[in-house]
């Protein structure tokens, strides 16, 4: 029976079970999490159809555990726990699949090989320099203490937010900009030129200024 | 530029970033965690979508049982089946209506009629009531602070009489007294005329003495009196202590 999306768990009802522990309703969390659940699935790539295969499997989980629910601090750690799971066991069977191979024409392959050879020796020799400044980098890092490292790499390597960074470190914002800024001051004299093609500042900062 | 490091140690485990975020972990699996997280793009993504989950919580039971709001085209055909039928009077609004179309729900909220109108009419009865209660306890009130005297302003025209010896601008007026007053308990009367109009000040006043077996009382009154438009008679009668009884006049039966 479908309940009004593709995504349903099946066999649940609108007033559903309701949850040993306080007053929700299996529907209820549904209604709450299921965008939420299929567009944890659809950022990490996964496509549209899955994404409803997935996201329909997550809730079949939290309807069948509704009774041991009571153990998990929170519904979102519950229904968190079981998404991340479904979608790490998807990725391991990808892998199981690529492992099988498939057979591919050598002659289409190397047919349709790109003629790059005239760009190869810049390239090589950005990959040099590129490796020469990270190793710049690296060593001046390593003198920051490990709360403010941690900042950097995380607004420099994985160009976070303020806001995501102090999720992630779980501290204020304010914290963060403090401490981003003390590095600035430190990189600034440590690094020269180099320094000035760093992107320390947050985009919604930029934007703002 | 944005250079890239990949961290080497092992990804979180999901239990493991629901007891960081719940600070349950000890200081060193923080730490090792936090150096974790700051190379590690996929658990700092899973970290966040954790944090994303947790907003929903406080949401959770405040939200009304609808069906997915952004799903915005489902949510048009189901209402396209329901409103129709709820006109009808087939399933009840206000509720949360299921099995319409292989076990949709939809949400149909109450029409103003049932919702706004029934507390409408209610709140006009009730500001009619309390407006005639609070009308009646004023009358009442006045009433009670005109000296502890029940007012009679007109029970019909007092008759008038011209008697023989009256002057010309005189007239005599005849007021019933029901019951009937005895000289034995009251053997003298005193009348007062107020004049309701000049807050109940005495216009006239009078003296006498009862008379036996009688059902009225007639008084002289100056002609000008009777311009007055309202006004109220208090009959006492007086005892030979002294003392003095308010006597309740009551209209002429009819």
């Amino acid at each position: 029976m479908n309940l009004g999306t593709d995504s349903t768990p099946t066999g649940a009802t609108p007033e559903g079970r309701r949850l040993s522990r306080g007053e929700l309703s299996f529907w209820e969390i549904y209604t709450a999490y299921s965008q939420a659940v299929q567009s944890f699935f659809s950022k990490k790539g996964i496509p549209p159809e899955e994404c409803k295969d997935l996201t329909q499997e997550t809730f079949l989980r939290v309807y069948k555990s509704m009774d041991t629910i009571r153990q998990h601090d929170t519904v979102s750690s519950f229904v968190f726990t079981t998404a991340t799971n479904l979608f790490r066991n998807k990725i391991r069977d990808r892998k199981t699949h690529k492992r099988d191979g498939h057979e591919v024409s050598l002659d289409d392959t190397f047919n349709n090989l790109p003629d790059d050879t005239g760009d190869r020796l810049p390239a090589a020799l950005g990959s040099i320099l590129r490796a020469e400044e990270l190793r710049m980098l690296r060593a001046a890092l390593q003198e920051l203490s490990p709360q403010m490292r941690r900042c950097v790499e995380l607004r420099l390597y994985q160009e976070l937010r303020y806001r995501e960074i102090a999720v992630i470190l779980d501290v204020s914002i304010e914290t963060v900009k403090a401490h981003l800024h003390h590095v600035k001051q430190q990189l600034k004299s440590r690094l020269g030129d180099y320094f000035n093609r760093l992107d320390l500042e947050d985009r919604d900062a930029r934007r703002r200024s | 530029m944005t250079p890239v490091i990949h961290s080497r140690s092992r990804h979180a485990e999901p239990e493991e970033l629901v007891a960081y975020r719940a600070k349950r972990l000890g200081d060193d699996e923080v730490e090792r965690l936090r150096d974790h997280l700051a190379l590690c793009p996929e658990c700092t993504e899973l970290l966040l979508d954790l944090a994303s989950f947790e907003e929903i919580e406080p949401r959770l039971g405040v939200t009304p049982v609808t069906p997915d709001r952004e799903m915005v085209e489902d949510y048009a055909a189901l209402m396209a089946v329901a409103e129709p039928r709820a006109a009808n009077g087939e399933v009840e609004t206000g509720e949360i209506e299921t099995g319409m179309t292989d076990g949709e729900a939809v949400y149909l909220p109450l029409p103003w009629t049932r919702t706004i109108l029934p507390w409408a009419v209610v709140a006009l009865m009730a500001v009619v009531a309390i407006g005639s209660w609070v009308q009646t306890s004023r009358l009442r009130q006045t009433a009670r602070e005109s000296g502890q005297n029940f007012p009679i302003y007109a029970y019909g025209e007092p008759a008038v009489s011209r008697g023989e010896g009256a002057a010309s601008q005189d007239v005599v007026l005849v007021i019933p007294l029901l019951p009937a007053i005895q000289p034995e308990s009251f053997p003298t009367y005193e009348l007062e005329i107020r004049d309701l109009q000049s807050q109940g000040k005495v216009v006239e006043g009078f003296t006498g003495l009862v008379p036996n077996n009688t059902s009225q009382l007639a008084v002289r009154l100056d002609r000008e009196l009777l311009d007055y438009k309202r006004y109220r008679f208090d009959l006492y009668g007086r005892k030979d202590d002294g003392s003095r009884e308010y006597l309740k006049l009551q209209p002429p039966r009819m």
